[in-house]
């Protein structure tokens, strides 16, 4: 009887003990959690508060979490003619995104198809070529853009920069595409040849429907590649089709002593759209570039 | 010799859908992918100096003697563009893997911490650069502001303004860009581990370490040494992060290769040495990428 009453306030402390060793574990896990968060947010949401401020009250010594007076002066100075001329900007870099987007999605779409539904003689070797230009982007041709753009007189168009970024995001859009035509059954399509589809047809009557939401995935990812490209517009454009990011860099240069809120406020206003644009496509983004990388 | 036309044509229409639909493509990039490549490549042979003269004039290899061996700041750059490289991808897969497994335990809220967590890899370059410059501001900045307070520093710093803060500044922020997709991949990797090994190994005693060296790491090893190259391949090449930030100053002790190669290319209009430069980069590329592949064991994949 005694022992019985002893093992029984033995086990409980032992639980108190793990349970308490438990609750400590997971109270340290947040906390990593939340610093680490922090640690990623604190210089966009310090950027965003000191946008609304004032300029006087941006450059006071002691940093101010809640600003005094809220002012929409900063954004109203990033669109009016001191700025950058916020909307020319924000049309040349939506025109060039979007076209490329859309030229990327329906190279890297066919491709893609191709590649998940047919094993044809040169499988391998035409998979390994569209990988290889990933490398091959950016600085190591840019030398080279500017020779197409001038041979074909096309420096400082929408058209140069649509096929640059064209060229450096289809490769990534493929495989990405790739994944997502793999989780579609061919049965599918099988069903739809027996009645009497021809195989374009059933690409476009069944596989894409099913395929649509990874498939605008993927032209969204390729609208966010390219709306953060910078060494393309920098190079490849003049003032006609000058992108965001390039004139933002340049007000940097200018006012960056002297009109950090101005500045400020455009940059807010230039990861507005890709950070929305993510928040939505978030989640069939994150899966669709982590199964490539676990499938292959 | 006819019943080889007559087997390729064969072949050819057994698979002909399946080159219709690879052709747009690969038509595409061999244009646009493969010729800038090769044009590189043939520019670097020869001298085009804008300034000059529009004419590319052949000259063989004096273009390469003069970048390795009369240029007073290659070597500096390159060395510059390994530190940048090699430095971000290290820490990136360190403060990656943390956070995967910080993400990988059953917790409430993971969407929300994954969606704030990829914010920095998805916002532009350039708002990047004015964030953090904003908070490393030598007199008004946050960070100055702070560290004096709790007594860590007593002068205020220039962080991006001279040689010895700057590379650790620099790295920590690209490490900030560059985490979450480090993370996010080996986040895939951790949550194909069996939870029964796992188990079996906390049964064992294996505490937390033991259990991510023995069990969780050898499992992620594939994608994480993909992931590694990956990552150090597209920071080699990456412009905008310099760029943004410090414009490859002061001096030349930030200028990385790939901002040596615009600005020798599109200030200087030396577009021939910029295509020297740019192909020792891709040899220095190629080579290590053939090692890394060698070494770590990757070429069954």
């Amino acid at each position: 009887m005694r022992h019985n009453k002893l093992s029984f306030i033995d086990r409980n402390t032992a639980e108190l003990r793990k349970s308490i060793i438990h609750l400590l574990r997971r109270s340290l896990l947040y906390l990593a959690l939340l610093l680490l968060s922090v640690f990623t947010l604190l210089p966009f949401l310090w950027l965003i508060i000191s946008s609304l401020k004032p300029s006087t009250a941006i450059f006071s010594e002691i940093p101010r979490w809640i600003p005094r007076n809220v002012t929409l002066e900063n954004y109203l100075w990033a669109f009016g003619p001191k700025g950058v001329d916020f909307l020319e900007l924000f049309k040349n870099t939506l025109i060039v995104s979007s076209l490329s987007a859309l030229l990327s999605g329906t190279l890297s779409s066919l491709a893609a198809y191709g590649l998940s539904r047919f094993r044809f003689p040169g499988y391998r070797i035409t998979g390994i070529f569209i990988l290889v230009f990933q490398m091959f982007t950016g600085p190591v041709v840019i030398v080279s853009w500017y020779n197409i753009a001038q041979v074909f007189n096309i420096y400082d168009t929408y058209i140069v920069l649509i096929l640059a970024y064209t060229a450096f995001t289809s490769p990534v859009i493929t495989w990405l595409l790739r994944g997502y035509f793999q989780d579609i059954p061919e049965a599918l399509e099988e069903a739809a040849l027996v009645d009497g589809c021809n195989k374009l047809q059933a690409l476009y009557h069944v596989v894409l429907p099913v395929a649509a939401p990874g498939l605008i995935t993927s032209v969204l990812f390729a609208f966010v590649l390219s709306w953060n490209d910078y060494i393309y517009a920098l190079s490849l454009a003049g003032k006609n089709a000058k992108t965001l990011q390039v004139g933002i860099g340049e007000l940097v240069g200018f006012f960056g002593q002297t009109q950090w809120g101005g500045v400020m406020a455009s940059g807010v206003l230039t990861a507005l759209p890709v950070v929305i644009i993510f928040i939505f496509l978030q989640k069939r983004l994150v899966s669709g570039l982590t199964a490539g990388a676990v499938k292959e | 010799m006819i019943s080889i036309f007559s087997s390729i044509y064969s072949r050819f229409k057994e698979n002909w859908v399946a080159y219709a639909f690879m052709a747009p493509l690969v038509i595409f990039l061999l244009i646009f992918g493969a010729y800038p490549v090769l044009n590189v490549i043939v520019l670097s042979f020869f001298k085009l100096d804008l300034y000059e003269s529009f004419q590319r004039v052949f000259h063989g290899l004096a273009g390469y003697r003069k970048i390795l061996f009369q240029d007073p700041h290659f070597w500096r750059v390159l060395s510059n563009t390994a530190i940048y490289s090699f430095g971000s991808t290290i820490l990136q897969v360190f403060v990656g893997f943390l956070a995967a497994w910080l993400l990988s335990k059953k917790i409430k809220g993971r969407a929300i911490f994954r969606g704030i967590m990829l914010i920095p890899w998805v916002t532009p370059i350039i708002v990047v650069g004015i964030a953090w410059r904003w908070m490393l501001n030598p007199s008004v900045g946050m960070l100055n502001f702070y560290l004096s307070k709790i007594g860590i520093i007593n002068n205020y710093i220039a962080w991006l303004g001279n040689e010895t803060t700057i590379w650790p500044v620099l790295l920590i922020i690209s490490t900030w860009k560059g985490y979450p997709y480090m993370a996010l991949m080996m986040l895939a990797g951790i949550q194909d581990v069996p939870e029964s090994l796992l188990e079996s190994a906390s049964m064992d005693g294996a505490n937390a370490l033991q259990k991510i060296r023995y069990v969780v790491l050898p499992i992620i090893k594939p994608i994480l040494l993909i992931t590694a190259l990956t990552a150090t391949l597209l920071t080699w090449n990456n412009f905008r992060f310099i760029y943004a930030m410090t414009k490859g100053g002061p001096g030349y002790s930030t200028t990385t290769i790939s901002i040596y190669i615009q600005s020798r290319s599109f200030q200087d209009f030396k577009l021939g040495e910029g295509a020297v430069i740019a192909t020792l980069s891709f040899l220095v590329l190629l080579a290590f990428t053939v090692v890394y592949i060698r070494r770590g064991g990757l070429e069954a994949q």
